[in-house]
This record gives C-alpha cells, sequence and structure tokens, in this order.
C-alpha cells in the first residue's frame, strides 16, 4: 500500500518536475492517449452488471413476455396507503399539498410545458410556468375524477354544498404558485393562470368563485355529515391519483437503474427477428456479423430514424458490403419494429440499443 | 497537474452510457417487397410507354425470385404527386421496403427516361439516374433500369439486359429440325438466325455479344465449327482442320476460341485452342483419351474439360500450355459439359448418374458438390453474367409410341430454388447466356 502511494507520488512529482521541452510530447502522448481511448471505448466500470444471456438455442419462444414483465400496475395500491391518505386529507392542511409539489418538481421534470404555455400569457416566468405545470397536472387527475363522481351523486341536495369543495382544492393549488411567485419574483401578480387552469373545472363548478374564504367552506362542510362523507369520497379518491402518480414517478426513477428480464430481452429479440430480413441474393459467409446502434425515444422508436454501424466484420470492399449492412439497419426500421416491444419503466436501459446481427446460422 | 489528469478521467467516465446490447442470430430470407409504379409523364402518347417500362422491371424483378412486387392496387400515393416527392408512410403503410418511381419526358423523336430508386424504411434515395433514347428502345432501357435497380439493392450484377441463343427444336425424334434462335432474356425480341437447312449444335456467344461460335453440319459429312455475326449475319468456318472441330467457346478476351479436334488418324478428341487474328491453332491437351467440352476461367489463364483418361468421365483443369492437369471431380457418375462461372468461384456441369441426369455445381477445386436439378435428362448449362443463376434444358421422356420427348429451357437460382420454364416458339436445346449488353 505504501509502495503504492510511493509510485503515485513519484508520478505526480515527475509530472509536476516535467522538463519544458518535455511537455509538448508529454501532453501530445496525453491527447493522443485521450483520442485512441474515445476511439476505442473504456471498459464498463460503471455499467450495470450485465445481462447474462445464455447462448441461444433455437427454439420456439411463447409470447408470454408481456404478462410476465408487466410493471407495477396503478392499481395496485395498497389499501392501507390509501387509509393514510384518508386521515390525512380530512386535515385539509396545505402542507400536504405543498409536500405533494416539492416531490413532484424535484423527481419529475416538465414535459408538457409547451401546452400550458399557449394557452398562458407569453411573459410569465420560466420558473412560474414549471411550478405551476405540477399542480395542474395534478388537478386534471382529481377533475375528471371528481366529474365521475359528481355525477353519479344520488340527490341535488348535496350539490350545491359541494361546490365550494373542488374550488377549494383548486385555490389551495393555485395559491401556492402565486405566493412563491409574489414573495420571490414579483413579477406578474396576474393571477392569468389561475383562470387558465379553472379551464377544465367548468363541468364541476357551474358559477366559479374567484375566491372562497376557507373558514367559510370548512364552516359550511361541517354543517352536512353526508356531505362532508361524499367530499371525503372525492379527496380520497384525489388524494388515490396523487399517491398514484407520486408512486409512478418513484418507480420511473427507481427503474433508472433496473434491469430488463430475459422474457423482455426475449420478446425484442423475437421482434427483431422478425424484421431482420438478409439482404436477397447477397453472398453471405458464416462468422459475418453487423453491429448496428441506434438511439430510441420514449415512444420506443428509432430517434429520428437514424441507425448507425457500430462495428463490423465484412470488409468495405466486399461488393455486399452495402446491401448487408443497408438491410441490418433496416431491421431497426422496419414497420413491425415500430414501436420496439420494451418496457416503458424502463428507458434509461434502453434508451440506446445495440443489436449484433450475427450471420452464424444464415451464412454459407 | 492532478487537477487535470482527474479531470481527464472524469471525463472519460463521462463517456461512457448505458446501452442495451441483443445480439440475433436467425432472420429471415425472404424476396423483397418492392414497389414498382408506372412511369409518370405529362403527355398522353408516352403514358403507356412509362406502364411498359414499369411492366418489365417488375418482371424482371419478380423473376429474379429475389424480389417480391407488390401490386399496384394497393399503392396509395398517385405517379403524379410521387414524381414530385415520395410519402414514405403511404409505403410503408403496404411493406414496401424499396420503391420505383420515374418520369419520361418526350423531345422529338427521343424520350428521355428518369428512375429513381428509394429506402422506404431508412426514407432515402438509393440511386437516381437519367437515359435517353428513341422510343423503340423503351424496352432495353427497362432492362438497364432492372439491372441498375438489382445492383442496387442486391450488391450484385445484373442479368436483365441480356440475350439468350439457342437451338430450336421441331419435328420428330428422328428428323428434328434445328436452327439457331436468339431472344432477350425476358423472352421478348425472338428471331431465327439459321433457316433449318443443316444442323446447328452448341452455340456460344463472343464476350461483346455481337457474334456467335457454334457446330454445324453444312457438310453433312464433317460437322465444323462457324462464328455468326449477328448484325450483319455471315458466317465463316473457324481454322483449317482435316477432321470434325465441335464444342466451340470464346476465350473471355474473345481473342481465341477453344474447342475440340477429333483427327481422323488418330481417332480421338483433344482440346486445341485457336488465335481469331492469326488462325493459328495450338494444341493443348495430348492424352489417348477422349477431351472435349472445355471452357475459359474468367481470368483466361486456365480451362477445364471433361476427359475418359480415368476410365470415367471426369471433370479436369489445366493451364493453357497443356501444363499442370488435375482432376476436380470426385464423386461417381460421369460428368459432362463444364463451364467456368463469371465470378471465377464455381464450375456448373452436367451429371450422369443412375440412370438420371443432374445440372450441379462445385467449387474450382473440385469441393462442395451439389446438385440443383434433376430429371430424365437435363443437360447444357450455361451461366447468367452474374453467376447467380444457370440456365438449361430439359428433355421430356419419350412415349412408347414415339411422342413427347420435347426439350425446354429453364433457368434455377445457384441455390436450387426459383426454377423456371423458359417459354419459346419451338422446343429449346444448348443455350447461351450473353454476357451484359449495356
Amino acid at each position: 500500500m505504501n509502495q503504492l502511494t510511493l509510485e503515485k507520488n513519484k508520478l505526480f512529482y515527475y509530472l509536476e518536475n516535467i522538463k519544458s521541452e518535455n511537455l509538448g510530447f508529454s501532453f501530445s502522448l496525453l491527447l493522443h492517449l485521450l483520442l485512441l481511448l474515445f476511439a476505442i471505448g473504456l471498459p464498463n466500470f460503471f455499467d450495470p452488471q450485465p445481462i447474462s444471456i445464455p447462448t441461444i438455442i433455437p427454439i420456439e419462444i411463447i409470447n408470454i413476455s408481456e404478462v410476465t414483465s408487466i410493471p407495477k400496475k396503478i392499481n395496485e395500491i395498497k389499501p392501507a396507503e390509501i387509509q393514510q391518505k384518508k386521515v390525512k386529507e380530512k386535515k385539509f392542511n396545505s402542507s400536504d399539498i405543498q409536500e405533494i409539489q416539492k416531490v413532484d418538481i424535484k423527481e419529475k421534470p416538465i414535459i408538457k410545458i409547451k401546452k400550458i404555455e399557449k394557452n398562458e400569457t407569453p411573459k410569465q416566468d420560466i420558473v412560474i410556468k414549471e411550478k405551476k405545470e405540477i399542480p395542474i397536472k395534478l388537478k386534471k387527475e382529481k377533475l375528471k375524477i371528481d366529474t365521475n363522481q359528481v355525477e353519479s351523486l344520488p340527490t341535488k341536495k348535496v350539490k350545491p354544498k359541494l361546490k365550494p369543495k373542488p374550488n377549494l382544492l383548486i385555490e389551495e393549488i393555485k395559491k401556492q404558485p402565486e405566493v412563491k411567485v409574489k414573495a420571490k419574483l414579483k413579477p406578474n401578480p396576474n393571477p392569468v393562470i389561475i383562470k387558465l387552469e379553472k379551464k377544465p373545472d367548468v363541468e364541476i363548478k357551474p358559477k366559479p368563485k374567484p375566491k372562497q374564504d376557507p373558514e367559510f367552506i370548512i364552516a359550511s362542510m361541517l354543517k352536512d355529515l353526508r356531505n362532508e362523507r361524499t367530499t371525503q369520497k372525492i379527496e380520497n379518491e384525489n388524494e388515490k391519483k396523487k399517491s398514484e402518480i407520486i408512486e409512478n414517478l418513484k418507480e420511473e426513477s427507481s427503474n433508472e437503474n433496473a434491469q430488463l428480464t430475459i422474457n423482455e430481452i426475449d420478446l425484442l429479440r423475437q421482434q427483431l427477428s422478425s424484421c431482420w430480413i438478409a439482404p436477397a441474393g447477397s453472398v453471405i459467409k458464416k462468422g459475418m456479423f453487423v453491429k448496428i446502434k441506434a438511439n430510441i425515444t420514449r415512444e420506443r422508436r428509432v430517434f429520428e430514424n437514424i441507425v448507425h454501424i457500430h462495428a463490423t466484420n465484412i470488409s468495405k470492399n466486399n461488393p455486399f458490403y452495402k446491401s448487408i449492412t443497408e438491410s441490418a439497419m433496416r431491421t431497426l426500421l422496419h414497420p413491425n419494429c415500430t414501436p420496439l416491444k420494451l418496457p416503458e419503466d424502463k428507458y434509461a436501459t434502453w434508451k440506446e440499443l445495440t443489436i449484433t446481427l450475427d450471420y452464424v446460422l444464415m451464412g454459407g | 497537474m492532478k487537477q487535470f489528469i482527474f479531470f481527464f478521467f472524469l471525463l472519460l467516465i463521462g463517456f461512457k452510457a448505458l446501452s442495451l446490447e441483443v445480439t440475433l442470430t436467425q432472420g429471415s430470407i425472404k424476396p423483397t417487397p418492392i414497389a414498382v409504379t408506372d412511369f409518370f409523364s405529362k403527355k398522353n402518347n408516352i403514358v403507356k410507354v412509362g406502364k411498359n417500362i414499369s411492366m418489365v422491371i417488375s418482371d424482371n424483378l419478380e423473376r429474379s425470385g429475389l424480389f417480391l412486387p407488390l401490386d399496384n392496387k394497393a399503392f396509395i400515393q398517385d405517379t403524379e404527386s410521387l414524381a414530385k416527392q415520395p410519402r414514405f408512410e403511404d409505403w410503408k403503410v403496404i411493406k414496401a421496403q424499396h420503391l420505383i418511381a420515374g418520369k419520361i419526358f418526350k423531345k422529338e423523336n427521343k424520350i428521355s427516361v428518369e428512375f429513381r430508386l428509394y429506402d422506404v424504411f431508412s426514407q432515402k434515395q438509393l440511386i437516381g439516374k437519367k437515359y435517353e433514347t428513341s422510343e423503340k428502345n423503351w424496352r432495353r432501357v427497362a432492362h438497364i433500369i432492372s439491372d441498375a435497380i438489382f445492383e442496387r439493392i442486391t450488391g450484385e450484377g445484373g442479368y436483365f439486359d441480356t440475350r439468350i441463343v439457342y437451338v430450336a427444336e421441331t419435328g420428330s425424334k428422328v428428323n428434328k429440325q434445328k436452327r439457331l434462335a436468339i431472344m432477350d432474356q425476358d423472352q421478348a425480341n425472338h428471331r431465327f438466325l439459321t433457316d433449318g437447312s443443316y444442323l446447328v449444335l452448341t452455340p456460344r456467344f463472343s464476350p461483346n455479344s455481337q457474334k456467335i461460335t457454334y457446330m454445324s453440319y453444312v457438310n453433312r459429312k464433317k460437322p465444323r465449327v462457324f462464328i455468326f455475326d449477328i448484325e450483319t449475319g455471315q458466317q465463316e468456318i473457324v481454322g483449317e482442320f482435316p477432321g470434325m472441330t465441335f464444342a466451340p467457346r470464346f476465350s473471355p478476351d474473345g481473342n481465341k476460341i477453344v474447342l475440340s479436334y477429333s483427327d481422323p488418324e488418330v481417332g480421338n478428341s483433344e482440346i486445341y485452342i485457336l488465335d481469331l487474328a492469326t488462325r493459328v491453332s495450338r494444341r493443348i491437351t495430348n492424352s489417348s483419351a477422349i477431351d472435349v467440352s472445355a471452357s475459359f476461367a474468367p481470368d483466361g489463364k486456365q480451362i477445364v474439360f471433361n476427359s475418359d483418361r480415368s476410365g470415367r468421365r471426369h471433370l479436369y483443369i489445366a493451364s493453357l500450355d497443356g501444363k499442370n492437369v488435375k482432376r476436380i471431380s470426385r464423386e461417381s457418375g460421369s460428368y459432362y459439359t463444364p463451364v467456368w462461372s463469371p465470378r471465377g468461384d464455381m464450375i456448373a456441369f452436367t451429371k450422369q448418374q443412375g440412370g438420371q441426369f443432374y445440372i450441379g455445381v462445385m467449387e474450382t477445386n473440385g469441393l462442395n458438390e451439389r446438385m440443383i436439378a434433376k430429371s430424365f435428362h437435363v443437360e447444357g448449362p450455361t451461366w447468367s453474367p452474374n453467376g447467380r443463376y444457370l440456365m438449361y434444358f430439359k428433355e421430356e421422356r419419350t412415349a412408347e409410341d414415339g411422342s413427347g420427348g420435347e426439350s425446354s429451357l429453364y433457368s434455377i437460382d445457384l441455390t436450387g430454388y426459383n426454377e423456371r420454364k423458359i417459354i419459346t416458339p419451338l422446343g429449346g436445346s444448348d443455350p447461351a447466356w450473353s454476357p451484359l449488353m449495356h
């Protein structure tokens, strides 16, 4: 150990006391090394453990993978969790919502910003948009369920008393960004965004009220236990949805390190094999291989239809080089392989796909 | 410096990205689905030419066995809009892997034909070419386009702009009339070269496809080798040999002919090479056996022939000076009519064994012999210029009453698949495939 440290120190001593005439040479050597490493690549220090794929024996693969590889379903939330949420919701504590929002912001980058931007005033600050995005998403989910729930409510009497409740929810969520904006940036306190957010509320709220007094709402709700129950139900549903989304986000983040199962790889292999059509007429010899590489989008399609030849042992002088490599690249672009059969929740594992087409059985 | 090295390694580590790797060992080999659209023209008088060109290309590609032209009823995009820009999604829907689109313009007596070949999946143009010719040459243009497409997709040279010369046969088996006939490889433009007043056998093309050498019984007692000029219709006897000359074949440069000569004084036949410019002949083989059916290697440095010097008919290779004679056929049976592939890697032959005839191929060293066609009587293989297809003739068994016994031409893929009958007006035998004409 001491010897190793000593050697390391020697190296650094040499590097620090390097002569000026040798400096150029040293840098050149280093840069060449850099180029070489760039071309060859590094050993897989940080790759996940290699998926050990057993030697392929030609067998019939039965399409069971989709069933066996299904990720955790949204509906599979434990009842205990739902109960917890119910209890929390009863408190009408805005801090709960705050917590949810924080998680959202941290864990999921906003994707649909553009859509909202269209509705929003162009002057909005980016920070504001991002923060508003998450509550909107959550609300959409809630509101969809709300409408269903409200429609199924048995009596008309309940309705008017229920009205303020969804508003309260919306207001609470809306208030969050407003407060933050005012405190931090003060750019545009005009609650334009709030109005936009209300649009989907139309079905629920016959008369949208701009601002509700929380005390009044709580008081009115306390009057009728039945109302409370129904609102609780709705809230519970909302919370359930919230938790589902959070769960999904958590799951997604945890799946970044997840690996594909053998079934999932088999399914992909089966799909790709059907799309791999060897070039008719070309002379293919056993031992030939073509390695193709492509970036895959979340929609499980080849990014911009670009497939690269990563490696091949076919000489460019071979008259069939073009036809063989082109047909190999076509494998990933074949309509039968679009979209690819890959688990969406493990995007991180397959966003870059390398396929080796080995002509061991097709050559000769 | 320390920081630099640390940063350097960090940078390299950062480059390493996650990637899913999958290895495939089994794909499929099937004809490539291809959409051949009618060549577009704004002028009504040449719309038909556009359709005809498209039809010839489609037929050529289909006949090759490597392509599956799609039914044009399934096409979504019309030819007019296609002439501007293909909508690849429309072609993907019908699973076309490649798309051929073209335009025709007419200027006075000439037409200019433009075509583009697209890769539908990668959505890019693979080739685009334009030809200008007189309108009557539209079929030739279609063949040339077919060759360009075939070559671009398969990586192998085309064979569509070629011709076939063969012996057309009529009459009963005992009194057959045999005439020289020539046609395009797709059986179009058929015509007879001789009138049938004398027997002709074993016609072979010259490398420029303008001349044919063959054996004829013009003088019934003494069969001789002739050269026939396709353009002028003139024919001449090759060399002054006192005995019988037969089984001629041009050298790859077209300056020489290899033939078999049976010396009446010796009695057996030997291989000779005749220089066409000087008319000087040179003996290649010298044995007491019968040496016949010589064929040049594509490089012109060797010949393959058949000989019974080992007791049965086998195939031998020799250099042009007659040295280094080496037997290459090893299996049982009798071997005839060897032909060296234009690629240079294989030799096709006729084999007789156990009452059956076969058309087979083997490597030039005699290894990997395999039979690709079998019948009561199959004989006379000839290679397509790309070395991928063979043509031969097949004779039916004659019935007891003397009926039947007709012979027809067939083509087959080197793999032994895609055997197709070549339709000829009369019976056919001894086919010879010309080199590419463009």
